[in-house]
């Protein structure tokens, strides 16, 4: 039993890194209807100029907010250089995946390059594992449980309560008619890119705090659990993906803790396989998932 | 030198397999696989341990070791892989949007890599196999003679690979899946479900894969967990897109050009400082490439269109002539109804056993409502064989919802639909059309990328040469039935003022073209009961004129139309009576001179419409025919 308890303890510390990601897919794809197929890479990113900053010798919190601000400045890069041009052409979104199957190429070796493909070491020692009833946790795991509870609290009242938040709504639900609303839909669309950055490159420390180590395929390595999260949540649904990711996050460690570690991630992905054939427009229904 | 040239042409054949099956899945029909490498892995695996004999030296263990002949290890290599896309394809493709079905085809890849990667005793784990016996048996034999036989070999498999694409592309199979590709509604709406058709080409180029990967371990003899990476399926895409998807000579220049030209070049630029080798820069090459291809030539270096193998002839020049100006420019010369040429025939009515009251549709009581919103509720109304009935009513009347529901794409929640006395309410598009029922969309339907003749010629009911196997081993099956097609094609076209517009991709049709081809396209399924969606929306006056010419002829020929409008000039002239239909209800029926002098539609309909312009007034009828 307090077996179970730990691992779902250590499924939430995931779960909650899982969800700052998917959330950040999800709001992007909720505005553009794709995916970003280089996103993996914003979080490794992100990690990689945390890391810098951090062995530069700022403070820790500060550095992972120029991480965000990095990843958002590089997102909205993209959206302008790569991503919108095709927008505008209204192509399919395959096609975008593949441009962003090539930024990924280009993101990944452009990490390689600069940083070296020679894993980094991101220690941060903030004291020893402690228990809290029956979990064990280390105060990086409640730093990341609590960044992102916060950070997605915010998310949601934003989306919620304030004008920018409505007129994401209205993008999302339609963007011409939006845009014939006087909504300026390229300025609401990249600005979602900016806020999608900042909860990547912290989704991106969180990761690299989980496993300790940080290299160029950290982020891409976990893209596709992140994408399973926002599949199996309903694409394009904030808090769909929460709730994806909650259920990836602890199917993950809890196979991982009952049968062998290394299946652990195959584990949740047939979960998601399964799942979206009962339930092919995910778990809170997504607006054209279906063919 | 020559051992250099010969490797080089042996990869570049092998991963030219790789990238013509990749272009069989994703350029052809569209199916987007991320992780087309595994497919390749399992026939490298599977090759390898059927070829192999049982293990003997302790701590390496694989499955298998049955000692068979090479050829036997390859062939099954390719079954396994094309079994085991199918499997993956029935567990995802059906249902996924194309995007997403690519993300979950990782999924399912990642966990086969998983259990290769971990599980020993399947082809022992993440150490991999060596010593995989040479297609050459025990005979001792150079390494640089060794490479000119599998370099015969593998010429040998691709020259097959390029020629089965071949045939499937000329074939009506082709067609089907370009069809497919562009636009899976439209497809169904003529009576061709996507799964069979993308199945079957899911599973060659699987097997092509498979084969791929065996040839492979025959010729490196070791295969391990990390020689197929994710990154391996991105670079044969890459190889795909940037040669030109759907030509399958595109998918050897890519393979030949970006896989094999691009690893050359980055042997010789000096290696970084830093530890990062030129493979690096080399992605991020491919990478940038890529963007720019899919921006600025998203069809390639060598496009689908230059793979034209024939040459449509013009209509005769008295078809022409009818029709010649293009519809929108300039008049169509409408001074006398002319009769017209031969295609008059071409719309086949049905078996001619009439119903006793010659009723051909019967709608009774049909209700529908998305979510809370009743768009028809209670609708119930005859149309008789032969005739031009109009469907007419103000907006959110629910007309077109009533169309979706005949043409079988919306299930009727209650009441019934009879044609010909036979329920279809429900079969779904597919089944319907084959029932003989044909439509046109409310926003016209063309499939871009094809040429306007392969537009209109994917609707041609029960072609032969639409199965893989049909298209590619009997090719003198179909190849007289594609010269009648194509020649029906060219002359409903023709009829229709489209014969100078032949060969040009559907997509750069004008709105008023779209319309009229999507006639000749729903003329070509020879239908009993035409279904049109508002032909004349947004068309030229002049076209409108046309097509109202067009429908009189149809119905002429034996063909009942159902026709949705809010020209009321063309109704006057194009339909025998309307059909008034409002919020979801018949208002009431009979000649559109009568219905339009009904107290209640001038209330529900004209009272508004008529501000609006969409016809004109009341007074103004009586022109037309």
């Amino acid at each position: 039993m307090s077996h179970l308890l730990q691992a779902i303890g250590f499924g939430v510390v995931t779960a909650s890194i899982v969800a700052l990601a998917a959330v950040a897919v999800s709001l992007q794809i909720s505005v553009t209807n794709f995916f970003n197929f280089a996103f993996g890479d914003f979080m490794s990113f992100g990690a990689y100029v945390a890391w810098t900053a951090n062995r530069e010798g700022v403070n820790f919190f500060l550095s992972v907010l120029l991480g965000g601000i990095a990843v958002g400045l590089l997102g909205m890069l993209a959206n302008r250089l790569v991503f919108r041009p095709f927008m505008r052409r209204r192509v399919r979104p395959v096609t975008l995946l593949i441009a962003g199957v090539g930024l990924s190429f280009v993101v990944q070796d452009a990490l390689i390059l600069i940083w070296s493909p020679a894993p980094r070491r991101f220690p941060l020692n903030l004291g020893q594992a402690m228990h809290l009833g029956p979990f064990l946790l280390t105060p990086g795991d409640l730093i990341m449980i609590g960044a992102s509870a916060v950070l997605l609290l915010l998310l949601h009242l934003m989306l919620g309560y304030t004008k920018f938040g409505k007129a994401i709504r209205a993008t999302s639900n339609n963007i011409d008619l939006a845009q014939s609303c006087g909504i300026n839909c390229d300025q609401v669309i990249s600005l979602t890119w900016f806020i999608a950055g900042l909860l990547t490159a912290v989704a991106g420390v969180g990761l690299v705090l989980q496993e300790s180590t940080l290299s160029p395929t950290t982020g891409f390595t976990e893209l596709f659990v992140i994408f399973g999260a926002v599949i199996l949540g309903g694409i394009g649904r904030p808090y769909g993906a929460m709730l994806g990711a909650l259920i990836v996050g602890v199917l993950t460690e809890v196979s991982g803790a009952y049968l062998n570690a290394a299946y652990k991630t195959s584990i949740a992905f047939g979960v998601v396989v399964v799942l979206l054939l009962f339930r092919p427009q995910g778990l809170i229904k997504a607006r054209g998932l279906i063919s | 030198m020559l051992y250099f040239l010969t490797d080089l042409m042996v990869l570049g054949s092998i991963n030219s397999i790789m990238v013509v099956g990749l272009n069989l899945q994703y350029g052809y029909a569209g199916l987007l696989n991320f992780a087309f490498y595994i497919y390749v892995a399992i026939g490298a695996y599977i090759a390898a341990v059927t070829t192999m004999g049982p293990s003997t030296t302790p701590g390496i263990s694989y499955a298998l070791g049955w000692t068979l002949p090479w050829w036997a290890g390859l062939i099954i290599g390719g079954l396994v892989s094309a079994a085991f896309g199918t499997l993956v394809f029935l567990l995802t493709v059906r249902r996924l949007r194309s995007d997403y079905l690519a993300i979950v085809t990782v999924a399912v890849a990642f966990i086969v890599w998983n259990l290769i990667d971990t599980y020993q005793p399947l082809f022992d784990g993440d150490t991999g196999l060596f010593n995989v016996p040479q297609i050459t048996g025990n005979a001792s034999i150079s390494t640089e003679g060794y490479s000119a036989i599998i370099l015969a070999l593998s010429a040998a498999c691709l020259a097959v690979s390029v020629w089965v694409s071949r045939r499937i592309f000329r074939s009506p199979f082709g067609r089907l899946l370009r069809s497919i590709r562009e636009d899976e509604q439209v497809t169904a709406a003529f009576g061709r479900a996507s799964w069979r058709p993308q199945i079957a080409v899911f599973m060659v180029g699987s097997f092509l894969a498979g084969i791929a990967g065996g040839l492979l371990i025959f010729y490196i003899s070791a295969w391990s967990p990390s020689a197929f990476l994710p990154l391996e399926s991105f670079i044969l895409l890459a190889a795909l897109i940037v040669g030109g998807s759907g030509n399958y000579w595109g998918s050897l220049l890519g393979a030949f050009v970006l896989i094999e030209g691009l690893g050359e070049i980055s042997r010789y630029v000096p290696s970084f400082g830093n530890g990062a080798d030129v493979g690096a820069l080399r992605q991020v090459v491919i990478g940038l490439v890529l963007i720019l291809m899919l921006r600025y030539r998203p069809e390639g270096i060598i496009p689908e269109r230059w793979l034209r193998w024939y040459r449509t002839r013009q209509p005769a020049p008295a078809a022409a002539g009818a029709a010649g100006p293009a519809p929108d420019g300039g008049p169509v010369p409408a001074a006398s109804p002319r009769p017209a040429p031969g295609p008059v025939a071409s719309p086949r009515p049905g078996p001619a056993a009439a119903g006793p009251d010659g009723v051909l549709l019967d709608i009774r009581d049909v209700t529908y409502s998305y979510g809370g919103a009743r768009a028809v509720a209670g609708c119930s109304f005859a149309v008789g064989r032969g005739t031009v009935t109009g469907l007419i009513g103000p907006n959110g009347a629910g007309k077109s919802t009533l169309v979706e529901i005949l043409s079988g794409r919306l299930a009727p929640q209650s009441g019934e639909v009879l044609l010909d006395g036979r329920s279809i309410g429900g079969l779904g598009p597919v089944a319907v059309s084959r029932l003989g029922v044909a439509r046109t969309f409310q926003t016209a339907r063309v499939l871009p990328q094809l040429p306007v003749i392969e537009n209109v010629m994917i609707a041609a009911p029960a072609q032969r040469g639409e199965g893989p196997l049909a298209a590619v081993l009997w090719q003198r099956g179909w190849r007289g039935q594609e010269t009648a097609l194509r020649e029906e094609a060219v002359e409903l076209l023709g009829w229709l003022g489209l014969g100078s517009h032949l060969d040009r991709p559907a997509g750069s049709l004008s709105g008023g073209q779209r319309r009229l081809m999507e006639i000749a396209r729903a003329l070509m399924a020879r239908p009993r009961l035409l279904l049109m969606d508002e032909p004349t929306a947004g068309v030229y006056p002049e076209t409108s004129q046309l097509i109202a010419r067009r429908v009189r002829e149809i119905a002429a020929a034996g063909v009942t139309v159902l026709v949705i409008a809010h020209n009321m000039t063309f109704l006057s002239w194009a339909a025998d009576d309307v059909v008034v239909m409002a919020e979801g209800r018949v208002l009431t029926r009979g000649p559109l001179q009568q219905a339009r002098e009904h107290k209640d539609v001038i209330a529900a309909y004209l009272g508004v419409a008529a501000g609006e312009s969409h016809g004109p007034r009341p007074s103004s009828v009586g022109g037309g025919e």
